[in-house]
């Protein structure tokens, strides 16, 4: 299995885009400490809003998160399965001693290992611009959270963010990985998956058509949507009173679980024509 | 039954529900090089695709060299090679860099065999002084002889080569022939070779199936078919007979 993932690994990065979106992550994280750095003019310097280096990571992660890193995630999957499959590169790799779970499984393992490698990079990128750019303070305030952290705390705060919002990108991966297989094109796959995320964006508002924004079921229903909990679940569950962690949890890991297993299911019994 | 290379038995496949493939029953032996022939839409690719596992019959069973290919697609493939429609590679990649990622795919093989097995692939194929560069800058010819390599990875008994001339010029046939030729003296591969280019398969081929509207109209070996259709040595003139006959 190892070989498998080796060789999509090499594939994958053999070609230009994963490149430029590496290439890419200075630029996102300048534009965004310089928004920041615009916004600190009118915040004070005790609310979580106001950016220091010790909350830039997560402040720059929570900014960007639902934008580039989804779409990073719908890029790559399309370049790894769907193009491969119409252009018939996939042809040769199929005709192989190799079962197509393991092949698509290995093709996922490859996309999650890309974008872990994409957040680790940005978290180190930045704390690096952070600290050369931004006000270093011995505290720094975080959201749902009354005291502001020490230096230490910020840092294992920050790690468990990216642990958190890399489960999510793997959940939201899970669901584009799906589309991809049951694509026949790379448009009708992009435009899938970019439906998805919009129409996941907007629909904690179209919830409120139908629920009552202060009864509790709509707190729960709201975090349906991968990108809700990306723009606020994750500070919810890192909060001081963890609301709806486990709640939150449960819909990620059944997203994953649920779509992974679809793509496997499909990709298997299919038959090849490409 | 396990003496032959391929023993597909009542092979069909619908699409829908359009009959692609009617009752087709085969056998290939060690050692040929067996044509498949048929007019274009007959269901050449769809029979191939068939014999390769890349689609499931929806009746019948195919053996490669016993081994039921639906049942145990991983072990039926593992001495199997395979172009199926046009050779479709990485062309970001080199030749070389193309042939030693789907070498990884070998479990049989260590690092440094996949290596070797690359570059013996290459001299086989003559592409070994293009290796380096991008496939993007391969001909056709480049391009179907890269397939072969490929197809040659993992040391197979047999080969499967759909249309391998479409589109080759005089010289890239002959170069593509003589391969064919070299590889079931020297390795004692078999073929199974599908084409609509009678003039090619004549000079390669010892054996045929000839396919029309998805159903087997005859099968045997060339001198029968140039003998039974009277038609002298003319295997175009033979083709169009049966074809004429069974309208």
């Amino acid at each position: 299995m190892h070989q498998i993932i080796f060789s999509e690994w090499e594939k994958l990065w053999q070609r230009k885009t994963p490149w430029i979106c590496l290439s890419l992550i200075p630029v996102i994280l300048l534009a965004t400490l310089v928004f920041y750095l615009k916004n600190n003019a009118h915040v004070a310097a005790e609310s979580p809003e106001y950016v220091v280096f010790l909350n830039f990571p997560v402040a720059a992660l929570q900014e960007q998160l639902i934008s580039a890193f989804n779409i990073a995630a719908i890029l790559l999957t399309i370049l790894c399965i769907t193009e491969e499959y119409t252009t018939g590169q996939l042809r040769f790799v199929i005709l192989r001693a190799v079962s197509p779970l393991q092949i698509i499984m290995a093709k996922m393992i490859v996309l999650f290992l890309t974008m872990l490698l994409f957040m680790i990079i940005y978290f180190i990128g930045s704390f690096l611009f952070g600290y050369i750019l931004l006000p270093k303070t011995s505290h720094a305030a975080f959201f749902y959270h009354n005291q502001p952290f020490s230096p230490l705390r910020a840092l294992f705060y920050s790690l468990q963010y990216y642990g958190i919002s890399f489960f999510t990108l793997m959940a939201f991966g899970s669901v584009i990985v799906f589309f991809a297989v049951i694509s026949k094109t790379a448009t009708g796959a992009a435009g899938k998956g970019l439906g998805f995320l919009l129409l996941f964006i907007i629909y904690p508002a179209l919830l409120q058509l139908f629920v009552d924004i202060s009864s509790p079921l709509y707190g729960k229903l709201t975090f349906l949507s991968i990108p809700y909990i990306q723009y606020q679940g994750i500070a919810l569950i890192l909060s001081e009173t963890k609301m709806l962690r486990s709640w939150i949890f449960t819909i990620l890991s059944a997203y994953i679980t649920f779509f992974s297993g679809l793509s496997f299911i499909i990709f298997k019994k299919q038959d090849y024509y490409f | 039954m396990h003496d032959s290379v391929i023993f597909a038995r009542n092979v069909t496949k619908y699409i829908g529900n359009c009959l692609i493939i009617d009752h087709i029953t085969l056998k290939i032996y060690p050692k040929d090089i067996y044509g498949l022939l048929g007019i274009n839409g007959a269901g050449k690719t769809t029979f191939l695709r068939l014999m390769t596992g890349l689609i499931a019959p929806t009746e019948g069973e195919i053996l490669i060299q016993g081994i039921n290919i639906e049942k145990n697609r991983k072990k039926a493939l593992l001495k199997m090679g395979a172009i199926v429609e046009s050779p479709v590679f990485f062309p970001f990649m080199s030749g070389r860099k193309n042939l030693q990622n789907l070498a990884r795919l070998n479990p049989s093989m260590s690092g440094k065999e996949q290596l070797e097995k690359v570059e013996e692939v290459l001299e086989i194929v003559g592409l070994s002084n293009r290796g380096d560069d991008k496939v993007k800058t391969y001909s056709l010819g480049m391009k179907q002889r890269l397939g072969i390599a490929q197809a040659l990875l993992n040391n197979p008994d047999l080969i499967i080569l759909d249309e391998p001339f479409n589109g080759l010029d005089p010289i890239g046939k002959k170069e593509l022939r003589d391969l064919i030729v070299k590889l079931q003296n020297e390795k004692n591969i078999t073929f199974f070779i599908s084409s609509h280019l009678l003039d090619e398969l004549r000079y390669l081929c010892n054996k045929f199936m000839i396919i029309h509207q998805g159903k087997m109209i005859w099968q045997g070996d060339k001198e029968t078919l140039l003998s039974t259709t009277n038609t002298g040595n003319d295997l175009e003139e033979a083709f169009i007979q049966l074809i004429q006959n069974y309208h």
